[in-house]
């Protein structure tokens, strides 16, 4: 049951609700159904705030005087009498030249081209430091999502300022990078190139290139290595199970299934 | 007791401990024999003061006469200074000194004379107030104060720097040092304190202006343990210095002030982060940290009291950012200094997640000198909104140059043209630029406002840390911006994409415009971004790095459209837009600029007038400025 | 062990297993090398048992370290708002040439190094420049020729 003491009154987009204290105006906009877009947000991953997309306006009255500002929905708290703005024409205006920045980062990417569209921000007004070839916007959520879910800490960020880059260490292959590409798979903008091949998986971006292991059972390939390496210091499977796609893996489950009698 | 060298040192625990070392720092400030202190911060070792330092060390080796080391006056473009302390009178300060001047004058010293020239003046019984002691005034000298730089200063947190010396503690006792955390460790309690600095209106010296005496209360009140005391000595505003000469010259000023916020908002662990930059200040803060220890002034039991505090000192890293408080707290931990969210607030949750009170070096020193007197004589300087006073660094175009200290509320108008003597070389004003990269340019126009921190605001600058940097009708305002945002494109952390993304852009609006490359809607465009930038930023260097081009463009807008549609920098720097040329009727054909020239850019044979080969010509400038006959113009 | 690997270890007892210690063990190893070699981060980033991923991003963040070796003499010019409107560009383009290394570079012959910085606190004697912790002030083009030269004997 929900205290009455931890519910604050919030106006946002003119609706008025009842939202518990502490929850980010972007929770409380999803949880209305209210758009607002983001790039460096992850609910899975610790937040950032630094792709500013996902700023509103917001006021509230203190002492009479009605101070008004804009900050990241991502992160702000909601608190008693806040009034938010997803979509005025301060934050409409404000959103479009920060997307313009944004497309000089990662002209090609179709998250980015997406919210161009939506917000009549113009591809190739400004040219960045590196005219646009890494695609990579610096939302770091691959950094983080390296370091604090996979916590195997292969890549990082280097250097400040516009020369920042999301790098390996002296752009050498990390042994503790396990190929898992959970790198790629949260890249906004698809910056991150993951080539399968034969034998090898490479992600180019950090010069990784990972031997694949093999089925013993049916010759199909299961993953890096490395990969299987560390799942068999996590987990505490039976032996052969490492050695098997997911698929065969599963034929041998089905037989302890059934000589269990579960 | 503690023992360092074989010296047993007594703890000081008492009013009578502190006044017995009060007496020995007389004695020290003012001995019997003939003393020479030669000020000796990182200004005066730029200006030779070592040599000074070692030459005059060498002269006294069998004579009866005291070497001393002291920090900086202020009046920086003078020195080497010495200060001349002969018995039983004011002493005397002489400036650009010599090691040939020196031959004469320390022969006269030791006869009880002085040599009038250069002459800075005498110092007063301002600077010994505390002291039972008796001093003639030697005659003929002009008291410092009756000179033009020092005349309308008011001296509170430089009262001590160019005279003591920093390293010792019983000069800084001498001067009433320490009777104030006596006071408040045996008279105040920790609200006491915070209401006395609140009461004081003493406003944070270091760029923001937050009034210090609701920081520390948030902070007391705040839940969490430990909490922590921060100096901000990262002063990373390019042209300001204040906080160095506190650091070098009344180092134990800014220890006394943290153990006093540190006992009003009980914390027991302070941190002071001084620039990588300033190495002789962090050598003289090691220094001052061990020996406050060992009188028992820092660490266990201060004062024999039950209230511990101590100070650790980390260096910064050569990062601008890292002067903004959750960047520089990011760092002490050991990270990349990238600011937070700003919406938590560091009172709460600063370093470690604790609640942290972070102040700049200026403020700390003001502290213990408002509990001395109490807060009803410190509000009695200044203004209604900016009580006290603030130390500025008057640089630049200006006859002066150097530290001031004036009370918040005199006129722009009598800092430049009084205290800081106006412009040299004949030149006219144009403007003054406040608030290092954050702040903004004050046109003439403007010179009859007051200095504090609302003004300031008002006319799209702010007071930062203290930064004047005088500007004359040589100096190009576009260029200025220019400058400023390279500063900022270099020293931004690079998280958000407003700042860092933004302030690139700005940059090169401003550069394209600079190199003749500007176009019609540039101004438009430069708004367009500064306010996106302003608003989106996540933090204060962000949020005011568009500042600069904003009061540039408010104040010389005519500037930014003479270089975008007239292709001219009328103020003869942007290299595209001007040519230097030989005035063929000056030209003496001295050979000078061609013998100067890095580019053989000149040509001429002897008894012709020379000329510059436009084509090879770099604009470097060194022909104009060698050139003794003014033959050589800006076109 | 080496020479250097002794060097190492003395700055490495100053410091506890933990992540704080991160800035200061950097400088002392920086200013004992004169630069951080690669193998030092990764015997820090051991030592403090962290990523090696974070020291290299600490490591390439702030100015005061660099990866590459310095000269033994490092010009620092300082570009502050004073000396630049003093003519602070115009002294760097002459060490420059004088020296033959644009900013941020170093001779051939290791001697010196070439930085600005921004700054160093010394405005009111606009132009300065630093050499390893020796400031000097009140310069101009002219009169950087002998300085350089002292340190050249």
């Amino acid at each position: 049951m929900m205290n009455e003491d931890e519910l604050v009154t919030i106006e946002i987009d003119k609706i008025k609700t009842r939202i518990p204290k502490g929850t980010t105006v972007l929770q409380a906009a999803r949880s209305l159904g209210i758009y607002i877009p983001t790039l460096c947000y992850h609910e899975a991953l610790s937040t950032y705030a630094s792709c500013r997309v996902c700023i509103v306006e917001m006021s509230i009255e203190k002492r009479g005087k009605l101070r008004t500002w804009i900050d990241a929905a991502c992160v702000y708290p909601v608190q008693e009498g806040l009034i938010i703005k997803t979509n005025s024409p301060r934050v409409q205006k404000e959103r479009k030249l920060i997307i313009e920045m944004l497309l000089s980062r990662a002209p090609d990417s179709p998250a980015l081209l997406e919210l161009a569209e939506l917000y009549g921000a113009q591809k190739g007004r400004f040219e960045s430091i590196d005219k646009g070839e890494s695609n990579c916007i610096l939302c770091s959520l691959c950094v983080r999502v390296c370091n604090e879910l996979i916590k195997s800490g292969g890549i990082g960020t280097a250097f400040r300022g516009i020369h920042k880059k999301v790098v390996t260490p002296f752009n050498i292959a990390q042994d503790v990078c396990i190929g898992c590409a959970a790198c790629a798979y949260v890249c906004p903008t698809g910056a991150i190139r993951v080539i399968e091949e034969e034998s090898r998986l490479s992600i180019e971006n950090w010069n990784a290139k990972l031997e694949i292991q093999f089925c013993k059972e049916c010759g199909k390939p299961v993953g890096p290595k490395v990969y299987i390496d560390k799942l068999k210091e996590e987990l505490n499977l039976r032996d052969e199970l490492y050695e098997l796609c997911p698929q065969c893996r599963r034929k041998i489950y089905r037989k302890f299934v059934e000589v269990s009698g579960g | 007791m503690s023992i360092k060298d074989n010296v047993i040192t007594k703890k000081v625990m008492s009013k009578e401990d502190l006044d017995t070392l009060k007496e020995e720092g007389k004695n020290r400030i003012f001995p019997d024999s003939l003393k020479i202190a030669v000020q000796m911060a990182t200004c005066g070792r730029a200006s030779g003061a070592d040599k000074i330092y070692n030459f005059i060390q060498n002269e006294v080796k069998d004579k009866d006469i005291i070497l001393e080391n002291a920090g900086c006056l202020g009046l920086c473009q003078l020195e080497p200074m010495v200060n001349v302390f002969i018995p039983g009178f004011n002493p005397v300060v002489y400036s650009n000194v010599s090691t040939d001047t020196l031959k004469k004058f320390i022969p006269s010293w030791i006869s009880g004379t002085y040599i009038k020239e250069n002459i800075l003046g005498q110092l007063g019984r301002e600077y010994y107030e505390e002291l039972d002691i008796r001093l003639k005034s030697p005659p003929g000298i002009k008291k410092i104060t009756e000179n033009g730089f020092f005349k309308k200063q008011k001296k509170i947190v430089l009262r001590n720097s160019g005279f003591i010396n920093p390293f010792q503690i019983t000069e800084y006792i001498a001067r009433g040092g320490y009777y104030s955390l006596l006071n408040v460790l045996n008279n105040f309690t920790s609200e006491d304190v915070i209401e006395e600095i609140l009461k004081s209106g003493l406003r944070g010296r270091g760029g923001g202006g937050f009034p210090t005496g609701v920081k520390w209360k948030y902070c007391r009140a705040a839940h969490g343990s430990p909490k922590y005391v921060i100096c901000n000595a990262d002063e990373g505003d390019p042209g300001a210095y204040m906080d160095r000469a506190v650091l070098e010259g009344d180092p134990f000023s800014i220890l006394e002030g943290m153990t006093i916020g540190a006992y009003a908002i009980g914390s027991s662990e302070g941190y002071i982060y001084v620039r990588s930059e300033y190495p002789l200040a962090v050598g003289t803060l090691r220094n001052t940290i061990s020996e406050a220890r060992r009188h028992g002034l820092l660490g266990e039991n201060i004062f024999g009291s039950d209230f511990s505090f101590d100070i650790k000192i980390n260096r910064g890293g050569g990062a601008f950012v890292c002067g903004e408080s959750t960047a520089l707290m990011a760092s002490i931990e050991g990270k990349v200094g990238e600011p937070r969210v700003k919406h938590i607030h560091t009172v709460e949750a600063g370093l470690r997640e604790k609640p942290t009170v972070l102040n700049n070096v200026e403020t700390w020193a003001n502290v213990p000198k408002i509990i001395t007197k109490g807060y009803e004589e410190y509000v009695k300087i200044g203004t209604e909104g900016s009580k006290g006073t603030k130390v500025f660094s008057l640089v630049g175009n200006i006859s002066n140059n150097g530290l001031v200290e004036i009370p918040m509320g005199i006129k722009l108008r009598e800092m430049i043209f009084d205290i800081g003597g106006g412009i040299p070389n004949g030149k006219k004003f144009k403007a003054v630029q406040t608030g290092g990269p954050s702040g903004g340019c004050i046109p003439e126009n403007h010179l009859d406002m007051s200095v504090d921190f609302d003004e300031l605001t008002k006319v799209g600058s702010m007071m930062g840390s203290g930064g004047m940097i005088v500007m004359d009708e040589n100096t190009c305002m576009v260029d200025v911006a220019r400058y400023f945002l390279s500063f900022l494109v270099e020293e931004s952390c690079g998280k958000c994409t407003p700042c860092r993304e933004g302030t690139y852009q700005l940059y090169k609006i401003l550069e394209r415009i600079t190199k003749g490359d500007g176009q019609e809607g540039d101004i438009e465009l430069l708004e367009e971004l500064s306010e996106m930038i302003k608003d989106a930023s996540l933090c204060a260097l962000g949020k005011t790095a568009p500042n600069p081009v904003l009061s540039t463009i408010r104040y010389f807008r005519d500037e930014y459209e003479k270089h975008i549609k007239d292709k001219k920098c009328p103020a003869g720097v942007c290299k595209a837009l001007f040519e230097y040329r030989i005035i063929e009727n000056k030209c003496t054909a001295c050979g000078l600029c061609k013998k100067h020239c890095p580019q053989n850019a000149i040509e001429g044979e002897k008894n012709v007038p020379h000329r510059i080969v436009q084509e090879r010509c770099t604009k470097c400038g060194i022909c104009y400025s060698v050139c003794k006959f003014d033959a050589i113009e800006k076109v | 062990m080496t020479e250097l690997k002794k060097k190492f270890e003395v700055i490495a007892k100053k410091y506890e297993r933990e992540v704080e210690s991160l800035m200061p063990f950097l400088q002392d190893i920086q200013e004992e090398f004169h630069y951080l070699p690669e193998e030092s981060l990764k015997e820090v980033a051991q030592r403090l048992a962290i990523p090696l991923n974070r020291v290299f991003s600490v490591a390439t963040f702030y100015n005061a370290f660099s990866l590459k070796p310095k000269g033994k003499y490092v010009i620092q010019v300082c570009m502050g708002t004073a000396c630049h409107i003093k003519g602070a560009p115009l002294l760097l383009e002459e060490i420059s040439s004088l020296l033959g290394v644009r900013e941020g570079g170093t001779t051939e012959d290791r001697l010196f190094s070439v930085e600005t910085v921004r700054c160093l606190g010394c405005c009111s004697l606009a132009p300065v420049i630093n050499i390893n912790g020796n400031a000097y002030g009140n310069l101009s083009p002219e009169k950087i020729g002998s300085i350089i030269n002292e340190y050249k004997r």
